[in-house]
């Protein structure tokens, strides 16, 4: 098998460094020779992939199949950056209050590496819903869909930093330059509306994250599965999507007829050229996503009620900008894109603008909270209400949680804590108000069931019909997976 | 690379009929083929192939022809004149023939002498060097910045970038290519450009806030990962061997035991990030050199006058007791507002009785609140010095107070003589952040409030620091290392009983009888005889020295002084040119890793080089604490050795890809066991034999580049011809048998920069410092870049240029598949999308060159819309249009506007795609 082969459902499709080519190329032979031509060979693969139909090459982000049958067409990840505090939020910890105040000898490995004493949480924690799950008073939004959710209480993560953790999680490496899991799904799964991309993002408006767009990098996978960045508040959510204002539309007619014909020219003098018929499906798909994307985001149309819901004229900018973006998610959804990412926070300086409560927990957490909070549930309850939670994995992750001691004696913040933390999921496949695993009772180490990133990988791979260690991509002789090579599906959590 | 299906042609059935069998076993049996052992092929000795017979002249076609002819793949005519131009052009240089060439050849045509002119004059243009270093630098995953958080910019990465196109333009012996770019700074024959090579080491990504935590662990963890990356680079580029792999455990698949990883890592365990000079250790040396000597002379002149002024000094009276004229002197029998305040009357320097400080009884007084005294600035420039006091303490229980300072205009940086201040009751040489300031093992002062003290601070040439007591050494003297001691210019200022402008617990109480500087240094004896004489003894003045010297004495010092001026300052500090590139230090012992992880440490291993090749031992005779420099040389040497067949494979195989677009062994990166099998493995070494030969190839790229392109595979045309399936062996892909040449998608770079060329805005500037096409929010700790169409010739030139930051991607380069910096990435891959019609369509880029690509053809060839078009599709396509292409682009044009046909054309497949 040779670099850029993919091997997925046990058979070893012959790619090329196209990526995508594969199936273009098999299509573009079935419409160039017609059904008479390799018949055994290629007649089964395309069999398998369903689509021996068509008369045009596929878009490179059409539908391929899975490998087994999916319990979610799709998935929105929600990103909380710089790291939410566990026992502040989801991890609700009573012997903290007891032992509040009070030095410990654990070690710990933080970034500032200034220990300070076990600290309680500032935020009072009740138990909410039918599920009686504990949620502090910091979420109150979020705290009304405890039965939605399923927590996972024993993540760990392998670094202390936010930026290779923060890799870890969208990619499954430390390193830059590897594919993020959007990347993956949209490689292996394409999407189901050929008019927009596979793996959409949508940054924090405040600011882009730390690393920016490496964070998701199609890595040594093609191109075309780099997530696709909407831009927040720009005219277009994707650049150059719209011809110069300045072109009278006559013009723009002229040019593409002309172009046509040029491509149409080339195409009988060189048959052979399959790139072309390619490129003639990407310029029509083009125009057609010129329609579809304007489509998308026009929120105008939703109803007072959902824009109410969502926050989209709250008085807190960062919010109401957080709740389009959450909004946009849902409508991505509705559209058939495969893998959305909603970005909540920024990277660094002060203020800050992301989870990053080193100097105060409190005023840090509590202001994060207001931007995320509403809309994020508004999400949840919107997409179960119109029955697409059903079909759509929602998992919310951050990079890493907090240290329940105090960052520095005196201090009044909490510094990173890879050896636990909370995460949740939802949606799709997910049984509702299940837990995974346990973190000891201070919060500081995943006590019960540890899991990584990797498991979570391979959790939203099985919901969405793949296989971890069988979805591969042969990158300079290395078979590589998300899952490195780790990785088990938590099925304590996925619906019997 | 192209896809299979490229080369087909759709009508010949039979010809289909193979293509499929092919395909079908290729998909079915690839990983059969692949579980080749320990005995992998490319792990031998270059074998000694024999040309086999034919009828071609270039040996290169014989070996085609062979496997070509087996199959039975018949060949495709030769390409046209324009056709091969555009593509000779292309794959050499990167950028388009003009529509003259092209009218020319169209007019002449080519023949084999002049194709091999045209061969041989892209060979030496620049552009060659320009085009072949983006393919370099693809592999060694050439970034610009440190990727991970912050990603700070890398503003002297792009010397490694400049490095390669120059090695290229200069086709330096593939050997020395190696050699420089692993131990280029550590050679003994080191250049400037050999230390910039070395960037390849460290052109991966770093992670700064990893690096910068307090946590060791995490520091290591970051650690093992920038070497596995390092390890990882050198292993494909110049091995394409996944050496990487075996970190965690034994290679899975080729024979790297663990332990082979480590050794290689021992290699490079001295290496780390970061800019450095390239200036060669002998420039160093020169450098250094003269800093000595003019340092030298300074001391040579110091000396002479200070010599000059003992002669003066000798001839006065009061000479004769050996004292110094000193620079001011106060010995309060007026007022200190009058200047000297002094009653021997010598050196006048105003100074103010400030904060309630009284002159009283020949005495200032001093309450240790505020009070304390003031020079004007010095007026001159003071290196060494003395300074002196007769002073009487109103307590010993006080702390920090100053005798006698001197400090510079602002107060931030200072000499002075304290009491009590880092140590109570004691003496100490006081300065700004107690740079200067060490413990003087001396007793702690006695006296009464009515005794007075004779004390003195002496800081000769060299730094060093003495106190004196009552004339006598007051504890040990010392040069303080650490940053050099300030040098006080003519603002500085003197103060007597305050430490310096600034500082916190100031003020001394007490009186002072007399305080001096002096502009020397005063030696034990002369502080000793200043003491015996009292303080208020008759002193030379600076007046009366002058007095005393002779016409010639005169002369000489004048001479000395504008000398010592003229020397002062140090030559310009000409700013050594930096580089990114490897920086180093003495490497830590290298342990096997259980699973990778630094927490694991195991068995201590030497460096060593990979001991998986026949015939070439991996041992480099190093024990595990060699030194960093011998390490990499050794290595450097073994990886560039003639006899290693894996380097010499690879490099042919990658030139070979980016000729006809997929290597003889279609994985470049990885030559192991999980690597491709060669399509022509007798013709790969050959080749390879053929360049490491001193007497054919002899490393020399150029050579290589030549003894391809002048093949017939290359000249042919790019349409597929009929293939006879029965013939062609099972998994072979009938278009690596080059019966034609196989078409392809061109890079983003080359796309991008035909653009330029069509619209005449390409700027040729070579080198130096990229363009930054992107906006760049926030600096430090917290960057932002964002992609930005930015207008200019700074932003016009060559793509290779572009300075490569990580997180500032360009939406037209990425969806024409520029790959991600960080990844190796010896094949582009070749997508189309959307989002590539749309930036190719729509974006403002494109528009710009299409609109001046249409005013140049409208200036090229006035008057005539037809010679419009044709140089239109001359500068474009390489070729002029066909007649009814002329026609329909003519009413286009009329219609619209001759930039609508421009723009069409750079939209149009033919001009993306290489054939």
């Amino acid at each position: 098998m040779k670099d850029g082969a993919t091997q997925r459902g046990g058979a070893i499709l012959r790619a090329d460094a196209t990526g995508h080519g594969a199936l273009l190329d098999r299509r573009h032979f079935l419409r160039a020779t017609g059904s008479g031509f390799g018949a055994l060979a290629l007649g089964w693969l395309l069999a398998r992939d369903g689509r021996a139909t068509g008369a045009s090459p596929a878009s490179p982000y059409a539908a391929r199949p899975p490998m087994h049958l999916p319990r979610a067409k799709r998935v929105i990840h929600v990103c909380a950056l710089g790291g939410v505090s566990h026992v502040d939020t989801f991890d609700h910890k009573p012997e903290l209050v007891r032992r509040h105040g009070q030095s410990t000898d654990l070690k710990f490995d933080t970034f500032f590496a200034q220990p300070g004493r076990l600290m309680k949480s500032p935020f009072a924690f009740r138990q909410r819903g039918r599920t009686g799950r504990w949620v502090s008073d910091l979420l109150p939004h979020l705290a009304q869909c405890v039965d939605d959710l399923a927590f996972v209480h024993s993540m760990k993560s392998r670094s202390a930093n936010h930026t290779p953790a923060t890799f870890l999680m969208n990619s499954g490496f430390t390193f830059n330059g590897f594919p993020a899991a959007g990347s993956w799904v949209s490689h292996a799964l394409g999407s189901e509306n050929e008019d927009l991309p596979a793996f959409v993002v949508l940054p924090d408006p405040r600011q882009m994250p730390a690393g920016g767009s490496i964070n998701w990098t199609s890595g040594f996978l093609p191109g075309t599965h780099q997530g696709v960045a909407l831009r927040a508040g720009a005219q277009d959510l994707i650049p150059d999507l719209q011809p110069d204002a300045s072109l009278p539309p006559g013009r723009v007619g002229l040019r593409r007829s002309f172009l046509e014909g040029l491509n149409a020219s080339d195409a009988a003098l060189h048959p052979e050229d399959a790139a072309l018929a390619t490129r003639i499906r990407a310029y029509e798909l083009a125009g057609r996503m010129q329609l579809a994307v304007p489509e998308l985001g026009d929120l105008g149309r939703e109803d007072a009620r959902t824009r109410a819901r969502y926050g989209l004229d709250h008085p807190h900018g960062a919010t109401a900008a957080f709740a389009r973006n959450c909004l946009l998610a849902r409508r991505l959804c509705e559209r058939g894109v495969r893998f959305v990412q909603v970005l909540n926070g920024g990277q660094f300086g002060q203020p800050r603008v992301n989870w990053d409560g080193h100097e105060d927990i409190v005023a840090n957490h509590r202001a994060q909270a207001l931007v995320m909070d509403q809309p994020l549930a508004a999400l949840i309850s919107d997409l179960r209400e119109r029955g697409l939670l059903d079909e759509t994995l929602v998992v919310w992750t951050t990079e890493f949680g907090r240290t329940p001691i105090t960052q520095g004696n005196d201090g009044k913040g909490r510094d990173h804590h890879p050896l636990a933390f909370t995460i949740f999921l939802a949606g799709a496949g997910i049984q509702p108000g299940a837990t995974h695993g346990a973190s000891d009772e201070i919060g500081y180490a995943a006590a019960v069931d540890p899991v990584e990133f990797y498991d979570v990988h391979a959790t939203v791979l099985h919901l969405l019909g793949l296989d971890h260690k069988r979805l591969t991509f042969r990158h300079n002789g290395i078979d590589r997976r998300l899952t490195d090579v780790h990785g088990e599906v938590m099925t304590r959590i996925l619906k019997g | 690379m192209p896809s299979p299906g490229t080369h087909q042609t759709p009508r010949v059935r039979t010809g289909l009929w193979a293509w499929a069998s092919i395909a079908l076993a290729g998909l079915l049996h690839l990983r059969a083929a692949s579980a080749a052992g320990p005995e992998h092929g490319l792990f031998l000795p270059l074998s000694d192939p024999p040309i086999p017979p034919g009828r071609a002249s270039n040996p290169v076609d014989r070996f085609l022809d062979a496997r070509r002819v087996a199959a039975g793949v018949g060949t495709a005519p030769k390409a046209s004149p324009e056709a091969w131009l555009r593509r000779v052009h292309l794959v050499v240089t990167g950028l388009p023939p003009t529509p003259a060439d092209v009218a020319a050849a169209s007019r002449h045509g080519l023949d084999d002498a002049a194709r091999v002119r045209v061969v041989d004059r892209l060979l030496a243009s620049p552009a060659y060097g320009e085009r072949w270093a983006r393919h370099w630098l693809d592999v060694v995953r050439f970034g610009e910045s440190q990727g991970f958080e912050y990603d700070i910019i890398r503003d002297h990465a792009w010397r490694y970038r400049d490095y390669v196109v120059h090695a290229l333009n200069d086709d330096v012996p593939y050997g020395r290519f190696v050699l420089e770019q692993i131990a280029g700074d550590v050679l003994d024959d080191a250049t400037p450009a050999s230390i910039a090579a070395t960037g390849f080491l460290v052109a991966g990504p770093w992670d700064q806030a990893g690096n910068g935590s307090a946590s060791p662990m995490l520091r290591a963890q970051v650690r093992e990962a920038e070497l596995e990356d390092i390890v990882g680079t050198v292993g494909q580029t110049f091995l394409g061997l996944t050496l990487n792999c075996a970190r965690c455990h034994a290679h899975k698949f080729d024979p790297i035991p663990q332990a082979d990883y480590y050794r290689v890592r021992a290699v490079f365990a001295g290496v780390f990030h970061g800019d450095r000079s390239v200036a060669t250790k002998a420039e160093k040396a020169r450098r250094d050199e003269a800093e000595a000597r003019r340092v030298g002379r300074l001391r040579e002149i110091a000396s002479r006058l200070a010599q000059l002024d003992d002669v003066a000094d000798a001839r006065q009276g009061t000479g004769g007791k050996g004292l110094v004229a000193p620079l001011a002197r106060w010995s309060f029998g007026g007022t200190p507002a009058d200047g000297a305040g002094s009653a021997g009357a010598t050196e006048v320097l105003k100074a103010d009785a400030v904060g309630g400080a009284a002159v009283r009884d020949g005495r200032l007084w001093l309450d240790g609140k505020e009070a304390h005294l003031r020079s004007a600035p010095l007026g001159q420039e003071l290196g060494d010095f003395t300074l002196e006091a007769w002073v009487a303490l109103a307590g010993l229980d006080q702390r920090g107070g100053g005798v006698v300072s001197v400090e510079t205009a602002s107060g931030g940086e200072f000499d002075a003589i304290v009491f009590g201040e880092q140590q109570a009751g004691r003496w100490m040489a006081g300065s700004e952040g107690f740079l200067r300031t060490r413990s003087l093992g001396a007793p702690a002062e006695t006296a009464g409030p009515d005794e007075w003290v004779h004390v003195a601070l002496t800081r000769a040439r060299d730094g060093r620091v003495s106190l004196y007591r009552n004339g006598a050494p007051w504890g040990d003297s010392y040069v303080p290392d650490g940053a050099p001691a300030p040098r006080y210019g003519a603002d500085a200022r003197i103060l007597v009983g305050k430490r310096h402008t600034g500082g916190g617990n100031a003020f001394l109480r007490g009186a002072v009888d007399e305080a001096r500087v002096y502009a020397r240094a005063l030696d034990a004896a002369a502080v000793r005889r200043s003491f015996e004489a009292g303080p208020d003894a008759s002193l030379p003045t600076l007046a009366s020295r002058e007095a005393q010297r002779t016409p010639s004495e005169r002369a000489e010092r004048q001479a000395l002084l504008e000398e010592q001026r003229a020397l002062a300052k140090p030559p310009p500090a000409k700013a050594d040119s930096m580089a990114y590139a490897a920086t180093t230090r003495t490497p830590a012992p290298t342990h096997v890793l259980a699973r990778g992880e630094p927490s694991r440490p195991g068995e201590l291993v030497a460096p060593a080089a990979p001991g998986l090749l026949r015939g070439l031992p991996g041992d480099l005779g190093l024990k595990p604490d060699a030194p960093e420099a011998e390490r990499r040389l050794r290595f450097a040497r073994w990886v560039a050795s003639p006899s290693n067949a894996l380097t010499a494979r690879v490099i042919v195989n990658r030139v070979w890809h980016h000729h006809f677009g997929r290597g003889l062994v279609a994985s470049p990166n990885d030559l192991g066991t999980m690597g491709e099998r060669p399509t022509h493995p007798e013709l790969l070494d050959w080749l390879a034999r053929w360049f490491v030969d001193p007497a054919r190839g002899n490393g020399s790229l150029k050579g290589l580049h030549r003894l391809l392109l002048t093949t017939e595979a290359f000249a042919r045309a790019s349409r597929p011809v009929a293939v006879d399936e029965g013939a062609v062996p099972a998994g072979l892909d009938p278009a690596t048998l080059l019966g034609w040449f196989p078409a392809r998608r061109l890079e983003a770079e080359v796309v991008r920069d035909a653009m330029l060329a069509a619209s005449g805005e390409l700027v040729r500037d070579m080198g130096g410092p990229g363009f930054r096409a992107f906006e760049h929010r926030g600096g430090g700790g917290q960057n932002e870049y964002f992609a930005a169409d930015l207008v200019g010739a700074a932003y016009a030139r060559r793509t290779v240029y572009r300075t490569c930051v990580h997180s500032a991607r360009d939406p037209m380069l990425d969806s024409l598949d520029c790959p991600e910096f960080s990844t190796r990435t010896p094949v582009r891959a070749s997508t189309t999308t959307p989002l590539q019609a749309l930036s190719l369509m729509n974006g403002t880029f494109v528009q710009r060159q299409a609109e001046r690509a249409a005013a140049r053809a409208t200036a090229a060839e006035p008057g005539s819309r037809e010679r419009q078009v044709t140089w239109l599709w001359m500068q474009a396509l390489g070729r002029g249009p066909s007649a009814e292409e002329l026609g329909r682009a003519l009413s286009m044009a009329r219609e619209g506007d001759l930039a609508d046909v421009a723009w069409a054309l750079l939209n149009a497949n033919e001009f993306v795609q290489l054939r």
